[in-house]
């Protein structure tokens, strides 16, 4: 159940970081309005912030005495506080930033005479953006992906401020472990562990495979 | 007749580094030459539209009758039609050689003007067809791009010094290659460049571009023996005869040439007989003296007239008429004075064989 939920709450942010944080990526590579300039740092706070500050402050909005807790409740008649709904929008929040910043340097990397290239020979921006860009961000697009993921699946102190522990809607790995740590459940602890740090060292070397033959291009990005 | 009409103002930042009138004929190869900074590049890009919307405002560029930029109106580059071949090839490294040119195909809006087939045997590509662009060298990767650009049917063609990354032997076979576009395709085609002997090797017409402003325009002839551009750009003093290919000496290692009824002698050159053949001079090889000289080193001996004289900084820089077509010599103002020279004379101009370039044409 535990890791249903775990992988269930990781793909989801994934999938949906994909689409969001694609676009919103590559108009802050684009741009260089204020606007974008100062987008850029506010991206990036939660790697620096203790995840327990930004938790708080979701917690709070996440009350039925917040606004948006309120309006959320009121459109969907359950309440975001400590339901997985309220675990997703919080990852999205806090994975973020794993996201955006590999795609802002792939998408930086792109060489504008390439795209300039493009316009010449008849392309639009959408045709562009689909054939030259996404296409020449692959190795950045399997960077984003995975760093989304695995930090889902690892993040822990967001989680416990706005997820608690709910078998089957909130717990997820981490928690688990907590839990299994707290009740001196030892062997549970080290199979869970042992089994993240598998996962963990397996989804870097398939990264790593994969993102092998993008060298030749010369737009190669490593971890 | 003209096929683009255009006023270009360009700013960056609060400084215009772009502003002056600009027209292109309707055929032949016509050379944007000017030192760095120019603004040669940046002219290019108005064209292209590259140069954003609020850069170049105030600008008009009217092509074939066609508004592409105005006062109220501004094509986006995609919607141009304009074949831009840059300095560095712009290849799209995750696309084979023949999909890079498919993408071009596949996206141009007007009949292409070499067929994909076509471009591929004219610029001996289909050993590349499979490779990526990481792996081409310098030179197959620029033919690559001119080809992308050829099948992608442009209206106008432009050239951004594509030659500039290229060693000597690419450089010269795409130079021949840029000039038989010339000759065969009826499309404008403006080249910019700051290498004088690749403007004297293909261009027809000439503007030269100073400061951000088009100063000067003509055809490369008519510029090249100007004797106020001559006196002023003694460097690029190069003059072209326009030569038929005689015959071939093969013991000697020589081809003679002919101009008019006279002939020279240049070193050997791979060109059928009959072919025309552009032989630069440079100002400062061509000797002159009132006789014809049987006792010297030098091999070509052209009877011409002269045509003016004019002195400058105790040099003397004598225009004269050969056959038709114009060259140069710059003389001590001693010697001409010890010659006695007078417009309208008739003279013996010596070349020396070997200073005649001819190098681009070995691979064509």
């Amino acid at each position: 159940m535990t890791v249903v939920t775990s992988v269930q709450l990781a793909g989801l942010t994934t999938l949906i970081l994909l689409f969001i944080g694609t676009p919103l990526a590559w108009w802050l590579a684009r741009s260089s309005s204020l606007l974008a300039s100062c987008c850029i740092p506010l991206i990036a706070l939660p790697l620096v912030l203790p995840p327990t500050v930004i938790g708080f402050y979701l917690l709070l909005a996440f009350s039925p005495e917040h606004w948006f807790g309120a309006t959320w409740l009121m459109l969907f008649d359950r309440p975001l506080a400590f339901s997985f709904e309220g675990l997703l929008l919080g990852s999205l929040i806090y994975s973020l930033p794993f996201f955006i910043q590999p795609m802002l340097v792939a998408f930086r990397d792109i060489p504008e005479g390439l795209l300039d290239a493009a316009s010449t020979l008849g392309a639009n921006g959408r045709d562009r953006f689909f054939n030259i860009v996404i296409p020449l961000s692959r190795n950045g697009f399997l960077v984003a992906c995975t760093l989304t993921f695995a930090h889902t699946l690892g993040e822990f102190g967001i989680v416990l401020m706005i997820g608690g522990n709910i078998p089957g809607e909130t717990r997820v790995l981490s928690i688990a472990l907590f839990d299994y740590v707290e009740t001196l459940d030892y062997t549970r602890a080290h199979r869970l562990a042992l089994g993240l740090i598998g996962f963990s060292l397996l989804t870097l070397m398939v990264l790593q495979w994969l993102a092998k033959p993008g060298q030749k291009n010369g737009t190669q990005q490593r971890l | 007749m003209n096929s683009v009409e255009a006023y270009f103002k360009v700013k960056r930042g609060d400084s215009v580094i772009l502003e002056t009138p600009f027209t292109l004929p309707d055929s032949g190869i016509t050379a944007l030459f000017g030192p760095s900074g120019s603004g040669k590049s940046t002219l290019l890009q108005c064209i292209a539209g590259l140069v954003s919307k609020r850069d170049s405002a105030g600008s008009q560029l009217t092509v074939d009758g066609e508004i592409w930029m105005s006062e109220s109106d501004y094509l986006a580059p995609d919607q141009r039609s304009v074949g831009l071949i840059f300095q560095q090839p712009q290849l799209f490294p995750h696309l084979s050689v023949l999909k890079n040119l498919q993408f071009a195909r596949e996206r141009r809006r007007k009949p292409a003007i070499v067929e994909l087939e076509d471009v591929v045997e004219s610029f001996d590509l289909s050993a590349l067809l499979d490779r990526l662009p990481p792996s081409l060298s310098g030179g197959e990767a620029q033919r690559v791009a001119m080809a992308r650009t050829l099948v992608n049917g442009p209206r106008l063609l432009l050239f951004d010094e594509p030659l500039t990354a290229l060693d000597h032997e690419s450089r010269s076979r795409l130079l021949t290659l840029i000039h038989q576009l010339g000759r065969e395709k009826k499309i404008p085609m403006l080249y910019v460049s700051h290498q004088w002997d690749e403007i004297l090797q293909i261009a027809d017409h000439v503007h030269m571009i100073a400061g951000g402003r088009i100063n000067r325009s003509g055809s490369l002839q008519a510029l090249t023996t100007d004797l106020d551009f001559l006196s002023r750009h003694q460097p690029l003093a190069s003059a072209i005869l326009i030569t038929e290919v005689e015959q071939h000496l093969q013991d000697e290692h020589l081809t003679q040439v002919s101009l008019g009824s006279q002939s020279l002698l240049i070193p050997k050159v791979e060109l059928n007989t009959g072919k025309e053949l552009r032989v630069l001079v440079k100002m400062a090889d061509v000797s002159l003296s009132s006789q014809p000289s049987t006792h010297s080193s030098i091999l070509n001996t052209l009877v011409c007239r002269i045509v003016d004289i004019a002195e400058h900084e105790g040099h003397a820089i004598v225009v004269l008429n050969c056959e038709g077509q114009v060259l140069s010599a710059k003389i001590t103002g001693r010697s001409a004075r010890q010659l006695g020279l007078t417009t309208g004379q008739s003279i013996y101009a010596q070349i020396k064989a070997t200073t005649l370039n001819h190098e681009h044409y070995r691979n064509g």
